[in-house]
């Protein structure tokens, strides 16, 4: 049900190019494929689960559904932001399974052409690369584009267990 | 039209299973009456269904396999040979056989074992009767029409074929079907009708128009005929006439209708189609033969062979679209008692009677769909009874089996659960239970022994019962193990129940010698453990010589959960009402330190240790400082008390439970969330797994010295808490 979110917008989207959804963290701007994105709400009352890593902001109730959240700022080890009204969740599928990711805002849903999208170089900046598949062009702006079944995924899963049993 | 197989094999799978299933119980029916041909008929037809199905997926093992089976039970059903207790034997084996052929076929795993072995034993048991035929003439069983119609002797039919226009959208092919006809007899004439195809302006190329006549000299009777046509789609149409010289206008007028396979015929392997009830002539008659019969059976006199197949119609409901519709109507309660407490903030306190009734209307919304999961446990009896019989023939001993209350209706998760503990528990009375027949006789009881399984509803709890009348618990000799493998050191002060507990300990065994069946204490605690991951409990009753009574109390439901709704800082937890005992606001010097125990409190005598929630749950967090405000939840897990602390008790409250794993993982020390009134997730705790938290004993967990310094401090105060202390020091050496 959640991929026809984005369906009838694929349908126009020229070959070899797909669509993001792009948003914010500090000055950063990231994007992840759209057909992953389930919906956008604001947030929501979390309720803390004992002895995760720091990043699991707890769990939230989605239409009957108890879903985990992750802090994405929290998972890129950068620093902390207090909540606003522009913060957000977004609420993913990974797999079999949703998620929520808190961000600062979401920005837009971009189409990026497969000739747009450049590996990423060695940046060194403290980022975990693993989760990254390419940087985005797009007029001025540059979107580090994320592989959310790496970041959230099943390896993931398991260091998150590793990190709960300590 | 590309048609997506996938999805029907499920489908083909779990109704192969349920036909297997049918097939066993009536063949454990058929060794008691071998003359029903009502029974000998519903196991020919699951045969022939799971052959036919298996067949139209090209699962061909099954298919070959089912063949033989089939050629061995029509056999059967004409008479030719008769139903032995060596052939139920082989039957049932079959049976085993085929599930473990469907199981390799859906996991891609190896074929059973044994396959070739009973293969081979089918073929040679059709040979034999083939040869040394009449094993049991056709006069000795029951006639019934079918037979009548099948030793009718050769006649020649008159097939009329019209295929829907459809016929060929729905994947059928004609050739095959027509070459299945020829192979019914001798074909002496036919007729292929093609008036109706249009002309070609208007023609639909894909559409089929033609329509079939043949004249057969055959010795097929109207369900061998049927059968040829079981796939059809619902608007193709055949019918059968006579057409021997004596009748011929007449039975022309007979030609009754035949609607093609129709819904029954297709997955109930009905091989006969419904009729008019008009039909009039004898062609007609004979092909109401078996229906009839089928009719005579549906009526409650007509034995205990209708399970399933004639009860109330039902639907398949794939059961994560039911979870859903569940989940949402559990949303809907969540929705209507957020807009009640909204009107009551908003209007000063007063009830809308509107409001009150939509509520009501919601919770037994609620209720209804919680039901929708309730299945009977028929089917796990069932699988009881094939154990019963096995072992007690393996053991030697004769066993009677009765079952009571199989429509009892259960959680089908929980269904799917207890027929393990179920096996286990049977498998030791036979084994533990039942003397041999020379014992019984001996000590002035039947010969034969006797098992009973019971379930019936008890308040909100479903109850299951193994009891049997077999030597009973030997108390004596348990209490003698147990204190041989140190599970307990005497025992002073138990019960009988108490000591009947000891055999679910785990590596308890009073069997002088490890077997096959048993004696590795395995068994009974896996009964248990399993008894206890449903929320359940176990009682054991046993007379010394009369035999014993194991009863199982389960939850209806896993879906919902008693719970106490406990405060602690701004989190609220649930805890499970089965097991809090009491709830205390302790004293100031009640709550005391004490070296690999931790915080303790002193419960009319008795050493309770302290569990902090934030502490374990949070280690990172900020701790309490002020005891003395807490009160203690005292929860009982596997018979020690623990005491929980918590700031404030919200209230009793049934929740639904709601599964951490489905989109995240297991976390230790919770069972699970809930969606409390106001929208928000409360966590369940797991009361057995939060025991076991590494840092339960505060003595290895850094963040707690500050508290024992002010604890130290606060003991120093008080004057009277050396005397307490060597209290809780006696108290914990008498208990250990």
């Amino acid at each position: 049900m959640h991929d026809n979110v984005a369906g009838g917008a694929l349908a126009e989207l020229s070959e070899g190019g797909s669509q993001f959804l792009t948003f914010a963290l500090g000055d950063e701007e990231f994007g992840i494929d759209i057909l992953r994105v389930q919906e956008i709400k604001g947030l929501t009352h979390l309720t803390h689960i004992p002895n995760m890593p720091v990043y699991i902001k707890g769990v939230m109730n989605l239409r009957g559904t108890v879903v985990p959240v992750v802090d994405l700022r929290s998972r890129f080890n950068m620093s902390a932001a207090n909540y606003n009204q522009f913060t957000v969740i977004i609420v993913v599928t990974v797999g079999q399974k949703v998620m929520g990711l808190v961000v600062d805002a979401v920005s837009d849903v971009l189409n990026v052409s497969d000739a747009d999208i450049e590996p990423l170089p060695d940046l060194g900046n403290g980022i975990d690369t693993t989760f990254v598949t390419g940087l985005a062009k797009s007029s001025e702006r540059l979107i580090t584009l994320l592989d959310i079944e790496k970041l959230l995924g099943s390896p993931n899963a398991n260091e998150m267990q590793l990190a709960g049993v300590r | 039209m590309q048609i997506d197989m996938s999805r029907f094999r499920a489908t083909f799978f779990e109704e192969a299973g349920e036909h297997l299933e049918r097939m066993e119980a009536s063949l454990l029916l058929i060794e008691d009456t071998p003359h029903d041909t009502e029974l000998l008929n519903t196991i020919f037809r699951a045969a022939h269904s799971i052959k036919g199905a298996s067949s139209t997926f090209g699962i061909d093992e099954v298919s070959r396999f089912t063949h033989v089976l089939e050629n061995l039970l029509d056999r059967l059903r004409e008479g030719q040979s008769v139903v032995t207790s060596e052939l139920v034997e082989l039957l049932l084996r079959s049976t085993d056989v085929l599930s473990g052929l469907l199981e390799s076929e859906k996991s891609q795993g190896p074929a059973p074992e044994n396959l070739e072995e009973v293969f081979q034993a089918l073929h040679s048991y059709n040979e034999r009767t083939a040869e040394g035929q009449p094993e049991g003439a056709p006069e000795t069983a029951q006639p019934t029409a079918a037979d009548v119609a099948a030793t009718s002797g050769s006649r020649t039919i008159k097939l009329h074929f019209q295929p829907s226009r459809d016929f060929f959208r729905f994947g059928q092919n004609a050739v095959m079907l027509i070459e299945e006809i020829h192979r019914l007899g001798t074909v002496q004439g036919s007729h292929f009708e093609y008036a109706n195809v249009p002309s070609f302006e208007t023609l639909d190329p894909e559409a089929c128009y033609l329509e079939w006549e043949f004249e057969i000299a055959t010795d097929a009777t109207d369900s061998d005929i049927a059968e040829i046509f079981m796939f059809l789609d619902e608007t193709s149409k055949y019918s059968v006439t006579d057409a021997a010289p004596t009748a011929d206008a007449a039975t022309e007028a007979a030609a009754s209708p035949v609607d093609g396979a129709d819904g029954t015929a297709a997955t109930d392997s009905d091989t006969l189609t419904t009729l008019p009830a008009e039909t009039n002539a004898p062609v007609g008659e004979r092909r109401v033969g078996d229906r009839r019969v089928e009719d005579r059976r549906a009526e409650p006199s007509g034995g205990a062979a209708a399970s399933g197949s004639h009860g109330k119609e039902t639907v398949r409901v794939d059961r994560e679209r039911l979870d859903k519709l569940i989940n949402q109507i559990g949303e809907l309660v969540i929705g209507t008692s957020m807009v009640e407490q909204e009107w009551i903030q908003r209007n000063f306190n007063s009830d809308s009677a509107a409001l009150v009734q939509l509520g009501k209307i919601v919770r037994d919304l609620q209720e209804m769909s919680l039901s929708l999961r309730m299945i009977p446990v028929a089917a796990t009896f069932q699988k009881m009874a094939r154990v019963v019989r096995d072992l007690s023939r393996r053991l030697g001993k004769s066993v009677r089996f009765e079952t009571e209350g199989e429509d009892t209706e259960l959680d089908k998760t929980v269904v799917d659960q207890i027929g393990d503990p179920l096996l286990h528990m049977v498998r030791n009375s036979i084994d533990h239970g039942i003397e041999s027949s020379e014992a019984r006789i001996a000590a002035g009881k039947p010969a034969e022994g006797r098992i009973v399984l019971r379930a019936y509803h008890q308040g909100g709890n479903f109850m299951i019962e193994v009891e049997d009348d077999g030597r009973g618990l030997d108390r004596s000799l348990i209490v003698k193990r147990a204190v041989e493998r140190g599970i307990i050191e005497s025992d002073q002060n138990m019960t009988d129940e108490d000591v009947f507990g000891l055999i679910f300990a785990a590596g308890f065994s009073t069997a002088a010698e490890v077997t096959d069946v048993s004696g590795r204490g395995v068994g009974m605690d896996v009964v248990r453990r399993n008894v206890e991951e449903l929320q359940g409990s176990i009682v054991v009753r046993s007379n010394p010589g009369e035999g014993c009574k194991i009863t199982i109390r389960l939850p209806l439901t896993l879906a919902i959960l008693d719970g106490l709704l406990v405060r602690l800082r701004d989190a609220i937890y649930v805890i499970p009402l089965l097991c809090v005992v009491e709830s205390i606001r302790p004293q100031r010097g009640d709550i005391k330190r004490m070296l690999g125990l931790g915080e303790v409190v002193s419960l009319r005598g008795e050493v309770v240790p302290l569990l902090f929630l934030d502490r374990m749950l949070n280690p990172e967090g900020c701790h309490h400082e002020d005891d003395t405000t807490q009160l203690l939840v005292i929860i009982e897990e596997q018979g020690r008390k623990y005491a929980v602390v918590v700031d404030e008790l919200i209230g009793q409250q049934q929740v639904v439970i709601k599964n951490l794993e489905t989109n995240f993982q297991k976390v230790a020390g919770v069972a699970g969330a809930t969606i409390l009134g106001d929208g928000r997730v409360a966590l369940i705790l797991d009361v057995g797994g939060l025991t076991a938290l590494p840092n339960r004993n505060r003595v290895s967990d850094p963040n707690s010295t500050m508290i024992i310094d002010a604890e130290e401090t606060d003991t120093d105060s008080e004057p009277e808490s050396e005397a307490s202390d060597q209290e809780l020091l006696e108290a914990i050496a008498s208990q250990t």
